[in-house]
């Protein structure tokens, strides 16, 4: 359980990463159309377009980098007022819910992405790009988002049992953002 | 099944999951799947792929992880500590002195920072100490930081705006314009009030040992300077139509990264550290808002909406009483559930009734931050409370209890802005590009 849950922690990360790399792709490419513009007074024509793929890509890239962190909300406000043995009950059965949805989820935009493939859907933009293309991080990311609910139940069971050698247990982020 | 039952079952259903601790975003796939599945033939899973898609390739919402990351960068360098030193020496000589200092540098932080709890902590961290160290009333003290903390949503660049106008389909350029002169309001609301009590008692803000000259304000002016060119270049071009939020954002990351260098205080762990941050932060909200846009269509394909905004146009209430209604909905909602989630839960429903009272959309919005606004200093789930207890180990209801004024002075704006729409609606008016 313990090799699981370090696989997929480094595969979570590594989706993290992919999610930094989409960001700064994204400054890069509005920077590029504020100076092409402002410059030269002439545009990319792709910026719009490529920006919303980007922030797909991060936006899924990033779903499981972000469960891993405990960044996602949820009210915390029963789970703090049981005792320890039932949070982390309380916990397992929340992570098991998180599995099952993201193996729905992960099916469906697999589904979407190969029907885009398939019927080679191309953008009505200039840059008629397939459309498959960003797409496939749909799956992509829901699939590590579905590894990582895996991971944290194989965590959930671990703590039950009191075996917690070598688990980094991460705390619920409190004041993400908001 | 009748509307109502089914109404009752969603809303049943979406109580258990969000209290059971299953993550917001998800419950609310989940509760929309529910529906589609035991309401509906319709094909869910299709759906559900085609919200995700829709929900997140619009050029619109890469603003979102722009002007998170643009806070973050703030949060890390030394620009925000140096805002303290620039504004410092010009508060010294008026009654409550250092305390406006909470709320003025609030004021700037909310301008190039989208967040209410970014925006308490970073000032919190400089402020609290320095506030403490100087013998100033706890209470106001704690009182005038969480409630100036809230204008992280108000005062735009605000990730609750960006949110409200993607779900609602409202101009975000216009939201963020008209969130100035609400913004500047309440600011001034606080300052005023914390000049008025502490006139009638110095010893609430004691004089310290400093005594700063016009020679010493005048130079601590280029220590404000950054933030300034920040909130004009951002703001600036959001106005004048020269660029879209999302061009903005970018414009503003890019702006905070040079100063933040040029300042000396941002490092590669600094810009890693920003970077993952934003990036969470973001993927936290978008979860949520697919989450809601899945559920929005099933209520919607139910009939729910339209249910509900006929019964409401039926019970004949007057636009004002609506809003009392909302407001104590909101605040007892404000309560229990996070920003974001108030947004997104409510606005595909709510919305449509307002509209059909005769409010404008971009004016909704911003009563919906102000809600949003008072739900961060309300216990039991007021984020800005969670903050200034983890700066100065204060219980949250103490904190909520010196929070009280404020939040009533921001009732009061919610009043104000109830009768005079104008002082929304004056700048988006005055637009261009628009």
């Amino acid at each position: 359980m313990k090799a699981v849950i370090r696989v997929v922690n480094a595969f979570s990360g590594l989706g993290g990463w992919l999610a930094v790399i989409m960001i700064c792709l994204a400054l890069g490419l509005a920077l590029s159309e504020i100076l092409s513009r402002s410059l030269f007074n002439k545009t990319l024509y792709i910026t719009e377009e490529y920006s919303g793929y980007l922030m797909c890509t991060l936006t899924f890239s990033s779903l499981a980098y972000t469960l891993r962190e405990r960044g996602h909300i949820r009210m915390v406000f029963v789970l703090r007022a049981l005792s320890a043995r039932a949070r982390h009950f309380l916990n397992l059965a929340c992570h098991t819910v998180g599995f099952v949805f993201g193996i729905g989820f992960t099916v469906f935009c697999f589904l979407f992405f190969w029907d885009s493939v398939v019927s080679g859907s191309q953008s009505m933009q200039v840059s008629e790009t397939f459309l498959a293309i960003p797409q496939a991080f749909m799956p992509l990311g829901a699939l590590m988002l579905t590894l990582q609910f895996l991971g944290e139940v194989f965590k959930d069971i671990l703590v039950i049992r009191g075996d917690t050698a070598g688990l980094t247990l991460t705390e619920e982020a409190d004041d993400l953002g908001r | 099944m009748d509307l109502t039952s089914i109404s009752l079952t969603l809303t049943g259903l979406l109580i258990v999951f969000l209290g059971g601790a299953v993550w917001i975003g998800i419950s609310l796939f989940l509760i929309g799947a529910g529906g589609f599945l035991i309401f509906t033939d319709l094909p869910f899973g299709t759906i559900m792929a085609n919200i995700a898609w829709n929900n997140t390739s619009g050029s619109a919402m890469m603003a979102l992880p722009f002007f998170v990351w643009m806070g973050e960068i703030l949060f890390r360098s030394r620009i925000s500590s140096n805002l303290f030193s620039g504004l410092a020496p010009w508060m010294d000589a008026i009654p409550g002195r250092l305390l406006h200092v909470n709320i003025l540098a609030c004021t700037f932080f909310a301008a190039v920072s989208g967040s209410s709890a970014a925006t308490t902590a970073t000032v919190g961290k400089i402020t609290v100490p320095e506030l403490n160290k100087r013998g100033y009333n706890r209470m106001l003290a704690m009182g005038s930081l969480a409630g100036s903390g809230t204008l992280g949503f108000m005062i735009p660049p605000s990730m609750m705006m960006l949110v409200y106008g993607i779900i609602g389909d409202v101009s975000i350029g216009k939201l963020f314009i008209a969130g100035f002169i609400p913004g500047f309001m309440i600011a001034g609301l606080f300052s005023g009030y914390v000049f008025l009590v502490c006139l009638v008692n110095p010893r609430l803000a004691p004089r310290g040992e400093d005594r700063y000259t016009w020679n010493q304000r005048l130079r601590a002016i280029p220590q404000i300077l950054p933030v300034a060119v920040l909130i004009l270049v951002v703001l600036g071009s959001i106005y004048a139509g020269w660029a879209t939020p999302t061009e903005a954002g970018a414009v503003g990351v890019a702006g905070s990264i040079v100063f933040a260098l040029a300042t000396r205080s941002f490092s590669r762990q600094a810009l890693r550290e920003s970077l993952f941050g934003g990036i969470k932060t973001s993927s936290m909200i978008m979860l949520i808002v697919m989450g809601a846009a899945y559920l929005s269509v099933v209520v919607g394909y139910l009939g729910i909406t339209r249910k509900l905004t006929t019964a409401v146009t039926e019970m004949g209430l007057s636009p004002y009483m609506l809003i009392v209604i909302l407001s104590l909905l909101y605040i007892l909602l404000g309560c229990l559930i996070d920003g974001f989630s108030m947004i997104v839960m409510t606005t595909p429903i709510v919305l449509p009734m307002v509209e059909i009272a005769g409010f404008d959309p971009v004016w909704f919005g911003i009563y919906l931050v102000l809600m949003i606004e008072l739900a961060q200093i309300t216990p039991p789930v007021g984020f800005n409370l969670f903050v200034i207890s983890g700066l100065n180990n204060d219980d949250i209801l103490h904190i909520a209890k010196a929070a009280l004024p404020f939040f009533s002075l921001m009732c009061a704006v919610v009043i104000i802005i109830t009768v005079w729409p104008r002082l929304v609606l004056y700048l988006p008016g005055l637009m261009r590009g628009q």
